[in-house]
């Protein structure tokens, strides 16, 4: 009981400190330590068999970020990318390669809704209540279920409250923007609560020289933010966890070239809620039953303000419903380690104009363990059964490995399966847009929909690649690393990792034919073949105490094998490239790569502490090599006389001061100070000059359980 | 502040300095020929509206220089050489009385066209009047992959790209020889266009008339 009671304890009041008893430290081995403890998720980072990168709050801090987009585009091998066809709003995060539609959201834990073609744009997240961000590269289905092909940005918010406590931000710089939060926390009775609100707004920005004064190429926005936790111990055994997050954010962008000025405008809502009791049994066994909930609307015109016509309009709504029983339990003196869950959600869409609506339900099952026979060597396998009542289910295994041969050297290895099944739009829907007239048929409806519509007289003509639409099987993908983690000195530590992403039965939209008022006729088809491989390496120097140094490099091809092979082949319009001054027969040698994607990028951080004036100060360096932005030639490949993003370089600093034993801080921030802009990357900001001011209030530590 | 860092942050300012650039890409002047820039088409006209059919004719005169305003009883007549017809008046006509489709059908023009993939500058004679006769060309549009046409459509960002190193070589609507390169339909004339709703049509296009009647389209 005792042993339980503290576990408790640590759970709420988790500032353990060395001087604690022996029965503590045997609790704390369970617990993990603070910074990777989840206060009601069973799947703890040291599960995860993709390589794994945790950024802390106190790192976020130092980078003086207010968004998330901000704090993951200066990770290792991640970008935050446009896309430029899906419209002027849309930006995604791009991970090994792998584009925003194939990296899953979470909040803790817990998938996050509200995707634009598949865009997740971070921007609408406040950093205010994060505590901390697990990136997982690579295949993740075995943990996180369908979708989860690429990679997993899980946001981690505040997992313990240790004293009363409250911070207030504001911070004021270049383009109007303003960032304003205020937080409160404390311990009470047999629980705690924290509260975190924020306020944010941006008059945007523009990069594009061709656009006239008071145009952004980044909208303007303001948004507010309120985000908070209660958890509350109800016996011995049970804790009870209650939280809630509610976004809002409400934007106008002006797109003026002298002509016809454009206005887009953008609100939406997002609300995320969880409640979830905690339940640490005699004996080890951890049992979790959480329910989840999360709403986002959007709505989003684009129009001509002199007349109020439309030129594109949408209005989305999606709702998750989940519930989920997680276990944990330890076996064989703490040598096997095993979680198992088991859950389903209900998910509704309630697209008007993109065409995506439909409702269905999701089911999923798990189970994974951790064995480590002996210090040196650990293994984890997993698997994890997801389903859907629209398309079925699929298995997705997961296996990995570490091994230690010497203190200074450890190796790591781990494969994972990926997997999405087919959208119902994909599969049923006939969907006509209204502003365009173009008409998308779900491709296991395809046929029937082709009768009705011409039956209707909509359609002139099919054409012969409508053949090729068949009932749609779900995407897949498969993720290898093999790494080495050395530590050739003191204070330094080097990774390696190699990495090889597979993806099949991509799902494309085909164009089969010609309606008769000249628009197009669209549907599905499993065709795109894809792979992603690379290096990515890292370094952690930390020669002072006071001096860090961590840098790190990502070097990468991503090819789609299908343009691979139709070059080959000879194939249609695979077969040249619009060299100068003509065209000539293509080679192989000729495809740079799927478009959007670098080859290099590099990231260097310096972070020095000057113990006495109490000052931080940090100097990051981003390179992002060239990439592939549009083929001109029309011969389906990006080859080296398209258009390409150019690479470049940023330089990012920050400085900090703390004054009056910690509880004010002043934070000066210079981000693009070579004041880079491109109008091929139009969310990217010139030099970004902010000031901040923090006051932060600490009650006394709570020793004791009241 | 303390010198340290100012130096560190002032480092880092002086090496990117200079790192950051325009994107503009001069067309041309090459004493000759004439430039057009941001001509404007019907640019009230949606694809929403009707269809391929809501936006009007727009008629341009290698005599005037610029856009005329043409009548139907004017269609059949000399006044006029490229007309610019379809969505987004991409489907560029050069006055002909041959094809049925041409605004100028059954007038007198002599027009015909033939596609050279070479730049512009290196167009240097017009072909025979032989293959000016056989060329399969009626109309200059969009390359929907046969090879043919000024510009393609991006099906993956829904934007025209004009074909760079394509220039057609003209027979006019009087018999002379031209060489005409249709350079953009967007606003600005920018060398990506980066937006849906970037203005369009606005047609920058450069061409050159052989006013002595001889084949020679030197222009440098």
């Amino acid at each position: 009981m005792r042993y339980i009671l503290l576990f408790l304890l640590l759970h709420l009041y988790a500032d353990v400190k060395a001087q604690q008893n022996d029965s503590l430290a045997s609790v704390t081995v369970t617990a993990k330590d603070r910074s990777s403890f989840k206060a009601d998720n069973v799947i703890e980072a040291g599960r995860i068999v993709m390589p794994l990168q945790v950024v802390d709050k106190k790192t976020i801090a130092l980078l003086g970020s207010r968004r998330l987009d901000e704090v993951l585009r200066e990770q290792t091998g991640l970008a935050v990318v446009s896309d430029l066809g899906s419209g002027n709003r849309s930006i995604g995060l791009q991970m090994q390669g792998f584009g925003s539609e194939y990296i899953t959201v979470l909040i803790d834990g817990q998938p996050m809704a509200g995707r634009n073609n598949g865009n997740f744009d971070l921007s609408r997240i406040s950093v205010a209540a994060i505590d901390r961000i697990e990136i997982i590269k690579g295949a993740s289905s075995s943990l996180y279920g369908s979708e989860a092909l690429g990679g997993v940005i899980n946001i981690i918010t505040r997992q313990y409250v240790s004293r009363r406590q409250a911070l207030a931000f504001l911070s004021h710089g270049t383009n109007g923007t303003l960032d304003a939060s205020i937080d409160a926390a404390s311990p009470f009775g047999k629980g705690a609560a924290y509260l975190t609100g924020s306020y944010y707004r941006t008059d945007g920005f523009n990069v594009n020289p061709y656009l006239e004064k008071g145009s952004q190429t980044a909208p303007p926005y303001n948004s507010v933010g309120l985000q908070g936790r209660v958890n509350f111990r109800l016996n011995e055994v049970s804790t009870l966890y209650v939280s809630g997050r509610f976004a809002g954010r409400h934007s106008i962008m002006t797109r003026d070239y002298g002509a016809r000025p454009s206005k887009d405008g953008l609100d939406e809502n997002d609300l995320n809620g969880m409640i979830s009791l905690d339940n640490h049994f005699a004996g080890g066994t951890r049992l979790i039953g959480r329910y989840y909930l999360t709403r986002y609307h959007s709505l989003q015109k684009v129009y001509l303000p002199h007349d109020g016509s439309l030129l594109q309009s949408d209005n989305y709504t999606e709702y998750v419903h989940r519930m989920e029983i997680q276990v944990s339990r330890d076996l064989w003196n703490k040598k096997l380690s095993v979680i198992g869950g088991a859950g389903g959600e209900h998910q509704s869409i309630n697209a008007v104009s993109q065409g995506a609506s439909g409702r269905f339900y999701n089911y999923f099952g798990f189970v994974h363990g951790h064995y480590a026979p002996f210090i040196k060597l650990g293994l984890t396998a997993g698997m994890r059964y997801d389903g859907n009542s629209l398309y079925g289910g699929r298995l997705n295994p997961s296996v990995g490995i570490r091994y230690m041969p010497s203190s200074w050297l450890m190796l790591k290895g781990g494969m994972g399966k990926g997997y999405r099944s087919p959208s119902y739009r994909q599969l049923y829907q006939v969907f006509t847009n209204i502003l365009q007239g173009y008409t998308v048929i779900g491709a296991n409806t395809f046929t029937e929909g082709v009768k009705e519509l011409q039956a209707s007289g909509l359609i002139e003509q099919v054409w012969p690649v409508a053949s090729q639409v068949k009932d749609l099987r779900p995407e897949t993908s498969t993720s290898f690393n093999i790494g080495w983690e050395l530590t050739p000195v003191a204070k330094m530590k080097v990774d390696l990792s190699v990495f090889y992403n597979t993806i099949h039965n991509l799902i494309n939209t085909q164009q089969v034919g010609i309606k008769t008022n000249g628009s197009q006729l669209f549907s599905y088809v499993n065709i795109a073949r894809a792979y992603t491989k690379g290096i990515e390496a890292g370094i952690r120097w930390q020669p002072l105490k006071a001096l860090l140094v961590t840098g790190g490099y990502q070097l990468l091809y991503a090819k789609d094998r299908g343009v691979i092979d139709s070059i080959r082949a000879r194939a249609g319009q695979y077969d040249s490239v619009r060299s100068f001054p003509s065209p000539r027969p293509s080679s192989t040698s000729d495809y740079f790569g799927l478009p959007n994607r670098s080859r290099h990028m590099a990231n260097l951080q310096v972070f020095y502490s000057f113990h006495r004036p109490g000052v931080d100060v940090s100097m990051r360096v981003i390179h992002r090599g060239k990439a592939g932005f549009l083929d001109t030639d029309n011969n389906g490949f990006i080859d080296p006389y398209d258009v390409f993003v150019k690479g470049y370089l940023l330089v990012n600093a920050s400085l900090r001061k703390k004054l009056m034993k910690d509880r004010l801080t002043l934070q000066l921030t210079c981000d693009n100070i070579g004041n880079h802009t491109d109008y091929l990357m139009p969310a990217q900001p010139g030099r970004t000059i902010m000031a901040g001011v923090a006051w932060q209030f600490y009650g006394k530590k709570q020793n004791t359980d009241q | 502040m303390n010198m340290r860092i100012y130096s560190l942050v002032m480092a880092g300012t002086l090496l990117l300095a200079s790192c950051s650039k325009k994107n503009n890409r001069p067309e041309g002047q090459d004493g000759q020929s004439i430039l057009i820039s941001d001509l404007p088409g019907d640019t009230s006209a949606t694809m929403a509206d009707g269809g391929n059919n809501s936006f009007k004719n727009m008629y341009f005169s290698f005599t005037a220089n610029e856009a005329v305003h043409i009548g139907e009883d004017d269609k059949k007549s000399l006044r006029w050489d490229l007309a610019f017809t379809g969505p987004y008046n991409a489907e560029i006509y050069v006055n002909s009385a041959a094809n049925p489709y041409n605004p100028g059908y059954e007038g007198t023009g002599k027009g015909a066209i033939v596609q050279i993939d070479q730049p512009y500058d290196q167009v240097v004679t017009a072909p025979s009047d032989e293959s000016f006769d056989a060329s399969a060309v009626t109309k200059i549009g969009w390359d929907a992959g046969n090879g043919t046409g000024w510009f393609f459509y991006s099906l993956a960002n829904h934007i025209c790209v004009p074909i760079r190193n394509r220039t057609f070589v003209l027979r006019t609507a009087g018999g002379k020889y031209a060489k005409l390169e249709m350079i953009n339909v967007y606003k600005g004339n920018p060398p990506v266009v980066t937006d849906l709703f970037w203005p369009a049509p606005y047609f920058t296009f450069r061409y050159y008339v052989q006013q002595d009647g001889s084949r020679n389209l030197q222009t440098k």
